[in-house]
């Protein structure tokens, strides 16, 4: 009896993909389960791993393939979210769980509040860096936070263009302490990110846009810490970026009023330790037309 | 709607489109066992490559269908009057 229905079985595959609509109806569901819906389908009252399919079929479709091919290899439900998760965590958005996904890209902030004392409690790290803005922790919350972070920017978009490594790190690290690196995960808290109303929805453009944000800031909190760890080793990098605040100020004042201006275009001095004498600078046009004499010269 | 062209003319090209061939059919011809419905993925040297650009394949394929059959159902009735139908004399 087993026989004759595995034969009935096995005939009944046989004359189905004998007929080419048929073999196309096989097809199509045999590769793409999902093939019915459509991008914008709404998937609010879909099962959760329903909607991770259905989020994997349009902005990662390659991971929707292995998934659909752990599916046939009959892997339990648990070992598929499992694997879920693994793999567009691996492909560089944090999932914990696939229940997750229904919120919009999972984003992973890193930022810390300069201007909150009970950040120091966590990073008394960031203390001399602080110190060395001029900023007392004493004072912490009469700061300026606005005008403190013009300045970090200033400073971290011009060690951005200088070529020593140890340098350019460091302008990670006040990126990342002055919250100005323009990357919304290095900027900003838990909380800051909470208070936005909108989630970053899945489609394949924010997809991209959030594993560069990842990628981003991972790097930046690796520059960071190895920035922090020279600077321990190398206190007089606190002072050099103390000496050049006056520099930034001035250039600040000059330029009020103007729509943009960029740390690039200041002329800043950051000593060069392996030589022993002045590193690169970078021209400042606009603060050498501030002198009086400029055009007599 | 008049394109310009006859009812056998209509006939005669759909009759002249050819079979759909996706690449999901081509894997399933070459890779499934004889008295099989479909083949197992990841087995039968069916590389990943390949079904990414089948499914890839399947999603335009059934976008453009469903896009056509939208398009169908949004179409404004047309009033046929110089054609009887002898069972509906009324």
């Amino acid at each position: 009896m087993i026989h004759e229905l595995a034969e009935a079985f096995g005939m009944l595959a046989d004359v189905v993909n004998s007929d080419p609509f048929l073999e196309l109806i096989t097809a199509i569901t045999w590769l793409d389960p999902l093939w019915h819906q459509s991008d914008d389908h709404e998937i609010d009252d879909m099962e959760e791993m329903e909607q991770a399919l259905h989020i994997l079929r349009h902005c990662m479709p390659e991971l929707y393939v292995d998934t659909i091919g752990k599916l046939h290899e009959g892997m339990d439900r648990s070992s598929l979210e499992n694997f879920v998760c693994g793999a567009v965590t691996q492909k560089g958005i944090p999932l914990d769980y696939i229940d997750q996904m229904r919120f919009g890209i999972p984003l992973t902030p890193v930022g810390v509040d300069f201007d909150d004392i009970d950040t120091y409690e966590h990073h008394p790290e960031f203390l001399p860096l602080l110190d060395a803005f001029g900023v007392k922790l004493e004072d912490i919350d009469a700061v300026d936070t606005r005008n403190i972070r013009t300045r970090a920017r200033l400073i971290s978009e011009n060690l951005y263009h200088q070529s020593d490594p140890d340098w350019k790190k460091v302008g990670s690290l006040i990126d990342w302490v002055f919250s100005c690196s323009g990357n919304t995960l290095i900027d900003c808290t838990d909380e800051d990110l909470s208070e936005m109303q909108e989630p970053l929805w899945w489609d394949s453009e924010n997809v991209a846009l959030a594993i560069e944000m990842h990628d981003e800031a991972d790097l930046c909190l690796d520059e960071s810490k190895a920035a922090l760890a020279w600077l321990q080793d190398h206190p007089e990098g606190l002072e050099i970026i103390t000496a050049n605040l006056p520099t930034v100020i001035e250039y600040i004042e000059a330029n009020k009023g103007k729509a943009q201006f960029h740390g690039s275009k200041i002329s800043l001095e950051w000593a060069n330790r392996h030589a022993g004498h002045a590193g690169e600078t970078v021209t400042a046009p606009e603060l050498l037309q501030l002198r009086g004499d400029a055009d007599q010269a | 709607m008049n394109a310009g062209i006859s009812l056998e003319g209509l006939r005669d090209s759909i009759a002249q489109l050819q079979s759909i061939e996706l690449k999901a059919m081509v894997l399933l011809r070459e890779h499934r066992s004889p008295g099989q419905f479909t083949p197992r993925i990841g087995q039968n040297g069916i590389t990943r490559e390949s079904i990414i650009e089948a499914v890839g394949e399947i999603r335009e394929y059934t976008d453009t269908c469903q896009s056509v059959a939208n398009r169908l159902a949004d179409l404004a009735p047309v009033s046929i009057k110089a054609f009887s139908v002898l069972e509906y004399g009324l």
